[in-house]
């Protein structure tokens, strides 16, 4: 359900990160590593740092940082924070279970 | 009253360095002696729809536009648009200011459907919008208006409680006057989120609630620190300029006092009272119904604006046309000073609104017209609208503030009772000058009769006078005293007649008296004539007598001749002689 064909939706993607933060810094390496590893031809990802356009993270309503905007697909939706949390990353960004920790099909 | 005196908005206070930056709300910099802790946040709580944004909103556009402090808005509830049109109707120009970079509005919408927290992170997005909006004008003043959606909308409640707390350090060190708003919670907390605890300056809360049909707004000083506050709940309301919130005291009784009198449109009144009344003193007309009250207010305004002079005329009870016609008909005419643009005549009903809008009108009209009589008829239609207590203190702020622009105030109030002397609204001690109006019934009519109960500053007359209102004004006549006391209406008159009468009585005995004399006179000089006459006759007869006794003596004499001679030559004749002899 995760291999990519040519059909498969395509990601926007923007993070706000501001200056040196470590959350930024944090969020900024799991953003990449997800892109890489399984939106890897399928994603557009630009990194904004507030301080150098407040305008333009005034436009997209960022209060918090680092946040990460999906644009598309839609719904557009702000996944806040530092991404940590993985299970709430992946729905945020409506991708499926991790492909490396296929559905356990019963118990030990 | 509780005197509580605040110093004047200029003067800083010398017991403390505490800076304020006046807000401009009206009423609100008397109340807190200058404004808001300058540099610092204050709080502004209330519940839904008690204009706490309004109150961020006017600090922000008085500041741009009266104290030369621009403004930033974050506004996290509503967007520009939305608020741009909410105030326009309030005179304020959240566009124009924008565009004359005054005033910064960043809608911070935050819509917590579309946000999915992941983990931890800081507002620097905030920090940095705000920051550049700051910049960008030059603000001294912001506003966060209600930061505490992001408590709902981010998640982690303790990075934002740290994060605000950081947002308040941000702007203290930056000098920025802040209001930050936020939503009233239950069970009487201050704030839904408890940030009234970050808020260490300065805490007010709004209150809007219903109280005999009347919504009534309120505002009250929690907190001030180092500031001298007053505690009490204060009334304010939304006017078409912004709000006004009525301190409990107003001004301090430093009114500049005139010494020139004014005439209140009646002569013999104006005689009563030493020349007239002081200009911008307050008069206080009382009276049953009936008793001519608006009239008498009348003639003073018409009096002031023969003298060109600008009056207002406030109606509680009638139109304006409604007025004009009524005063018509007792030879005033107020249209012609409506027509020269020098009398307002202003018409509402006391119980359309409550007793704050009501004074805002007032304070609105005296603004507008700059009036130098101004004329509140009447007073006492306001006791509809509010406690008794409520009322007078309105009352008394009327009068302070027309005494304070220098206006000669003449209130008018119905007292029901003729007997009492007391006005039904409890404001004669405020007053300079009173009259009292009284009907009197007698020999079948009623009539007015005018006292004047005080005049502080002039000897007055102790008089009563008749009142009455002709065909060319109201008029005061000389009262008749006769022996059941003073006589009015057609007692007078009798009483006048009876007293001619008496008068032509007197000269008609006078002359009677007089012809009786004269008839006398030629009487006493008629008898004298008669007696003259009589006198005269027997005069007369007693020369007769006289006469016809010598010739009688002669013939004796001549007789007894003859006897002798007879004696001498015979006896016959000698004895006839004998018996005569």
């Amino acid at each position: 359900m995760t291999a990519p064909d040519d059909d498969s939706p395509h990601w926007s993607l923007r993070l706000y990160v501001s200056g040196a933060s470590p959350h930024s810094a944090q969020a900024l390496e799991t953003v990449r590593r997800l892109c890489d590893e399984e939106l890897a031809g399928q994603v557009e990802l630009e990194v904004v740092d507030v301080a150098d356009e407040p305008d333009l993270a005034a436009r997209d309503r960022i209060v918090a940082v680092p946040t990460l905007v999906r644009r598309l697909p839609p719904p557009p939706r702000q996944l806040v924070g530092d991404l940590a949390d993985v299970d709430r990353v992946r729905a945020g960004l409506d991708l499926g279970p991790p492909p490396s920790q296929p559905p356990v099909p019963g118990a030990p | 009253m509780a005197a509580t005196i605040h110093p004047p908005r200029t003067a800083p206070s010398t017991r403390s360095a505490l800076v304020k930056a006046p807000t401009g709300i009206r009423g609100f910099d008397e109340l807190t002696g200058g404004g808001l802790p300058h540099g610092r946040a204050t709080l502004v709580t209330g519940g839904p729809g008690s204009c706490k944004t309004l109150f961020g909103l006017e600090f922000l556009v008085r500041g741009a536009e009266e104290f030369d402090e621009p403004g930033v808005l974050l506004a996290f509830e509503e967007s520009a648009t939305d608020l741009t049109e909410n105030v326009a109707s309030l005179g304020f120009d959240l566009a124009g200011l924008e565009a004359d970079g005054r005033l910064v509005i960043d809608a911070v919408r935050i819509d917590a459907s579309e946000i999915v927290t992941t983990g931890e992170f800081d507002l620097d997005g905030l920090f940095i919008r705000l920051a550049a909006a700051v910049q960008s004008v030059g603000a001294r003043r912001v506003v966060l208006d209600t930061i505490e959606v992001l408590f709902g909308a981010l998640g982690d409640e303790a990075i934002v409680r740290n994060e605000f707390s950081r947002l308040l350090r941000w702007l203290k060190d930056h000098e920025l006057t802040t209001v930050i708003t936020g939503e009233r919670g239950p069970e009487g907390q201050l704030t839904r989120f408890g940030i009234e605890e970050y808020a260490s300056d300065c805490v007010l809360v709004l209150d809007h609630r219903m109280r005999d049909e009347i919504a009534t707004r309120r505002l009250r000083v929690v907190k001030y620190r180092g500031s001298a506050h007053g505690t009490n709940e204060y009334p304010f309301l939304v006017t078409d300029r912004g709000l006004r919130v009525w301190p409990i005291t107003s001004t301090a009784l430093t009114y500049a006092v005139s010494t020139e009198r004014v005439s209140l449109g009646v002569p013999q009144l104006d005689e009563m009272l030493g020349g007239g009344v002081y200009r911008g003193s307050t008069v206080l007309i009382t009276g049953t119904a009936g008793t001519g009250k608006t009239t008498l207010a009348a003639s003073a305004v018409d009096a002031a604006c023969a003298r060109g002079e600008s009056a207002l005329f406030v109606s509680f009870e009638e139109s304006p046309d409604q007025i004009i016609r009524n005063l018509r008909s007792v030879g005033i005419d107020l249209g012609r000073w409506v027509d020269d643009g020098l009398l307002r005549l202003w018409g509402e009903r006391a119980t359309a609104f409550g007793l704050e809008a009501h004074l805002s009108a007032i304070e609105r009209l005296l603004e507008e017209s700059e009036p130098a009589v101004a004329v509140l008829d009447a007073v006492g239609s306001l006791s509809n609208v509010g406690a008794e207590a409520e009322v007078t203190s309105a009352v008394v702020r009327e009068v302070d503030m027309m005494k304070s622009r220098g206006v000669t105030a003449i209130l008018t109030s119905l007292n029901h009772d003729a007997q009492r002397e007391s006005s039904s609204v409890a404001v004669s001690s405020v007053v300079d000058t009173w009259l009292l109006l009284r009907n009197v019934e007698s020999d079948g009519e009623r009539n007015r009769l005018l006292f004047v109960m005080k005049s502080r500053g002039t000897a007055h007359s102790n008089q009563v006078r008749e009142f009455l209102l002709t065909d060319h004004g109201a008029e005061l006549l000389d009262v008749t005293v006769g022996a059941r006391g003073v006589l009015t209406g057609s007692a007078r008159l009798a009483q006048a007649a009876e007293e001619r009468a008496a008068a032509a009585d007197r000269s008609a005995e006078l002359e009677r008296r007089r012809l009786a004399l004269e008839r006398r006179t030629a009487e006493v000089d008629a008898q004298v004539a008669a007696l003259h006459a009589q006198l005269a006759t027997e005069s007369a007869e007693l020369d007769r007598l006289a006469a016809e006794e010598t010739r009688g003596a002669d013939a004796r004499a001549a007789d007894r001749e003859r006897l002798a001679r007879r004696r001498e030559s015979g006896p016959a004749d000698g004895r006839s002689e004998a018996r005569d002899g």
